[in-house]
């Protein structure tokens, strides 16, 4: 078990506001480990300041052991760390398969090509051939994601970090996108997920970290953590078999 | 050392001048993220109307306040006019300034003629302390322009109109939900603003002369300022006229005055590279109006292949048909000459097309590429092959770093940036004239040489040379698209963010591609050259590479859209007989025009045209269905022509 990627004490502030407090979270290889909590606890914050999109105002980020903080966003996905966030996963005005080549073409010349995360392996594994001649601007949601999800494999990432790709997804696309991350681990690829779909998170998650007010509250394989009664406080008071049966 | 004094003194009298310019670009960037390129202009109209109004022997102050409320005037009818139909997209925004700045021009020609003038000081006389002369007009001008800053600070930190505008500058969706009127603010901003430059403009009048055509000039200076001290950043400015003036007053005194024009695009360029948020900030204003409308103008469509047949073909042999069927050399000199604008037109479509950056130093890079050339044969009597070696690397080496400068910023930033790069070179070629013989220009001595038994003595073999190298300059950057630095590319113009995300140099990309243009610009440069034989600063001053960016927005980025825009953007102001004044004021409307009714250029409007019709005429095709999930998306996948056509239609 070797701990890929390592925040110790990883602090954001927006002026007075700290978004992340102190936050100390590891990720191991191998596993998928979803970081929930209630709206504007943080998650995003803590994805973007492990990627280096928002470095954090305080606190490390260890790679492999080796500090990053502060690293260049590109300099670290060049190194195996991509994040994938809802809001600017593809490139627009191009088809599927031309996006799939322009995100071919951007990792480093000299970097060891996992076969299974490039071509037509990448194109079957996101499950994009019926629509690789569609301009990616005008896919369906469910559709979109995975090229997002493409487009971040084509960087051959050691460890992929993902903010809500379910968000806004219907049942079967929530289901597809599931077995695809599960193929993923399987793959060797190392997942950190944020999403609000609990069911989705309980399932697939091997690990869970919640977060509260931008602490971490506790962290544990998902079925104990949900019992938590600190996690039950924090999502208001609304048991968690509740608030996972809501939703369907 | 008591001369340093004086400096000073001058130093700080000037710099509040240009803390008035300063602050009405600010307070207009800060609403609308627009920085209005005629802002410049404004001053020097002040100039010319208070100094018509002080010969008719009005007073000095009803003569400075007639040229404050005419500067209002007329930017309140810019903003009516013109910018307010363009506030979704700043950067359209910046090209109609733009375009304004050419009429506004042009027209203060036609007015005023084109002498310098100064306005009469208000006061005259002075007081000697030591060494220094306080000259009281000097002093006038220091109190007066600090007082009305001083006011108009007061006037945003106290009044009720001071908070509307503030909050309309923080957040203008949360400010037009608690009931401020945004657009009046932006009215207000931009009236305000003109009156500030007016007044501005009167006093710089009242310090050194001023002539028709140093609208573009001013308005870089107030953006180094601006820049320097933060764009947005109204509390920065002061300090930064302070230096600004300082030491531009400092370059004067101790250099030659023609060296300013250096430190203020030296500014601008050290500013950006160094400090992009100005020297009080660390970070440069946020950007985010244009991560998502900078992609206004001229954006590559996706033809179906009849019309790209349609495009390729018949366009591109429109410069053959006209060259052989206008019948005199003068005629068909232009349409050589078009072919060469042509050439700078695709090395800039390339850098647009692949970065979105749209660039007005097309002149600067073409400026290096002809004046290497022509400099080697003058003085080293070193001919056409030589040429090349050295200015295509040359030219690689400006392109280069260009875009470095370029891809430390963003937005707003990359047309003043661009600009002054281009001004820059076209200052070097003015002040090295050791090298360049100055204003006077470099005669050719060398010839195009003989390859095997072709020549290139007559104006036909010369016409069909530079053709061939146009379409092999437009045929070969297109080559460069599949390859994967043309990939990487294409991830920068579709979202830089992401391509950075996943691990993409987007720096060294940008670099890249500015580098390639700049081989093709260097090329063309050097056609130029040996074709047109004689060369001048201003055959690539800024004007000329604005010229170039009209023709690109005119023609858009296809592949014959740069050839048909350059023959009509050179033979029409010939057939029509106008002067280059008049051609300005016609290049000035013609961009305002295009911006406003056909933002997607003239050529790709009329190809759409004809698809339109097609369309209409035939029976849609059956949509290519999906296969496989069919159950995902709900909506059925379709195919790109059906998209283009959609889009289209
Ligand atoms: N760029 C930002 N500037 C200011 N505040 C921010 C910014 N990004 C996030 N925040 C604030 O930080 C807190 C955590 O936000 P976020 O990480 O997006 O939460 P989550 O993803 O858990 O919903 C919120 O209160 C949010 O308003
Ligand atoms: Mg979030």
């Amino acid at each position: 078990m070797t701990t890929l990627l390592r925040g110790a004490g990883v602090t954001v502030r927006f002026g007075a506001l700290v978004a992340c407090d102190a936050v100390d979270i590891d990720i191991v290889a191998g596993e998928i480990l979803g970081i929930i909590g209630p709206n504007g606890s943080g998650k995003s914050t803590l994805l973007r300041a492990l990627s280096s999109v928002h470095p954090p105002t305080q606190g490390s980020v260890f790679w492999h052991g080796r500090e990053v903080t502060g690293w260049k966003v590109d300099k670290l996905a060049r190194h195996g760390l991509v994040m994938a966030s809802q809001n600017q996963m593809v490139f627009g005005g191009v088809t599927v398969r031309e996006a799939l080549a322009i995100a071919h073409s951007c990792r480093p010349k000299g970097k060891r090509i996992d076969e299974a995360l490039a071509g037509d392996r990448l194109v079957a594994l996101v499950g994009l051939e019926a629509v690789l001649d569609a301009l990616a601007s005008d896919l369906p949601l469910g559709y979109l994601r995975r090229l997002g999800i493409g487009i971040a494999l084509a960087a051959q990432p050691e460890l992929l970090l993902l903010d809500e790709p379910g968000a806004g997804l219907n049942d079967f696309e929530t289901r597809e996108l599931k077995s695809l991350l599960l193929t993923l681990r399987d793959l060797g690829v190392t997942v950190g997920i944020v999403d609000h779909d609990m069911t989705l998170m309980v399932s697939m998650c091997d690990r869970v970290v919640v977060l509260d007010a931008g602490k971490k509250l506790v962290e544990g394989p998902p079925q104990e953590v949900m019992k938590d009664p600190r996690v039950i406080e924090a999502y208001l008071g609304t048991p968690m078999e509740i608030a996972m049966e809501d939703r369907s | 050392m008591d001369l340093l004094m004086q400096h000073l003194f001058n130093g700080v009298v000037a710099s509040s001048v240009y803390m008035l310019i300063a602050v009405g670009i600010t307070l207009v960037f800060g609403l609308t993220r627009l920085i209005n390129f005629a802002h410049g202009q404004f001053l020097v109209i002040a100039v010319f109307v208070a100094l018509d109004l002080i010969t008719a022997g009005v007073p000095f102050v009803f003569a400075a306040a007639a040229a404050v409320v005419a500067a209002g005037v007329i930017g309140w009818l810019s903003e009516r006019l013109l910018f307010r139909f363009t506030m979704d997209n700043p950067y359209n925004g910046l090209i109609i300034g733009l375009g304004l700045l050419l009429v506004l021009e042009s027209a203060a020609f036609k007015i005023w003629g084109g002498f310098q003038v100064g306005v009469p000081a208000a006061v005259t006389g002075g007081a000697g302390l030591g060494d220094t002369y306080f000259a009281w007009n000097r002093v006038l001008v220091l109190v007066v322009a600090g007082l009305v800053t001083a006011g108009l600070f007061l006037l945003l930190a106290r009044t009720r109109l001071g908070a509307q505008l503030r909050a309309a500058h923080e957040n203008p969706v949360a400010a037009a939900h608690v009931g401020v009127n945004v657009g009046r603010m932006v009215t207000v901003a931009f009236v305000a603003g003109s009156a500030l430059a007016g007044l501005g403009g009167v006093f710089y009048g009242t310090l050194q002369p001023v002539g028709a055509f140093d609208g573009a000039h001013l308005i870089l200076k107030g953006f180094a300022v601006a820049l320097l001290g933060g764009l947005g950043n109204v509390s920065g400015l002061a300090k930064a006229s302070v230096l600004y003036g300082i030491g531009e007053t400092l370059v004067a005194g101790y250099g030659r005055a023609e060296y300013v024009p250096f430190f203020t695009y030296g500014v601008i360029i050290i500013v950006l590279l160094v400090r992009p948020g100005g020297l009080f900030e660390k970070h440069p204003p946020s950007d985010s109006t244009f991560a998502r409308s900078s992609r206004g103008v001229a954006r590559a469509e996706r033809h179906s292949r009849v019309e790209r047949l349609l495009g390729g073909a018949a366009f591109v042999l429109l410069p053959i048909v006209v060259f052989e069927a206008v019948g005199t050399s003068r005629l068909q000199s232009l349409v050589l000459l078009s072919v060469l604008y042509a050439i700078q037109v695709y090395a800039l479509a390339y850098v647009y097309e692949t970065t979105g950056v749209l660039s007005i130093a097309q002149g600067g890079l073409m400026a290096v590429g002809a004046y290497s050339a022509g400099v080697i044969a003058v003085h080293l009597g070193l001919g056409f092959w030589w040429a090349l070696l050295v200015a295509v690397p040359l030219t690689v080496a400006a392109g280069a770093l260009l875009g470095l400068v370029v891809s430390r910023c963003t937005g707003h930033y990359l047309l003043l940036v661009t600009l002054a790069f281009s001004a820059l070179v076209t200052q070097l070629t003015l002040t090295a004239i050791d090298l360049t013989n100055g204003d006077n220009g470099l005669i050719l001595p060398e010839k195009l040489p003989e390859i095997g038994p072709l020549t290139f003595t007559d104006l036909r073999s010369q016409f069909y040379l530079v053709f061939l190298v146009a379409l092999l300059a437009a045929f070969g950057l297109r080559r460069f698209k599949s390859t994967r630095f043309g990939l990487q590319l294409s991830g920068v113009r579709e979202n830089e963010s992401l391509a950075r995300s996943i691990g993409l140099r987007v720096g060294r990309a940008k670099v890249g591609a500015f580098a390639l243009s700049g081989a093709v610009s260097a090329v063309g440069g050097v056609l130029y050259l040996y074709t047109q034989t004689v060369i001048v600063p201003t055959s690539f001053d800024a004007v000329f590479s604005i010229k170039i960016v009209i023709i690109l927005v005119l023609g858009g980025v296809a592949l014959a859209g740069p050839l048909v825009a350059s023959m009509v953007f050179v033979l029409l102001p010939e057939l029509l007989q106008l002067d280059p004044v008049d051609q300005q004021f016609l290049f000035g409307v013609l961009l305002i025009m295009i911006i406003l009714l056909l933002p997607r250029g003239l050529v790709p409007a009329l190809i759409t045209g004809y698809s339109a019709l097609r369309s209409r005429l035939l029976p849609a095709r059956h949509p290519a269905t999906a296969t496989g999930r069919p159950e995902t998306g709900g909506d059925a996948v379709r195919s790109p022509s059906e998209l283009v056509r959609e889009e289209i239609s």
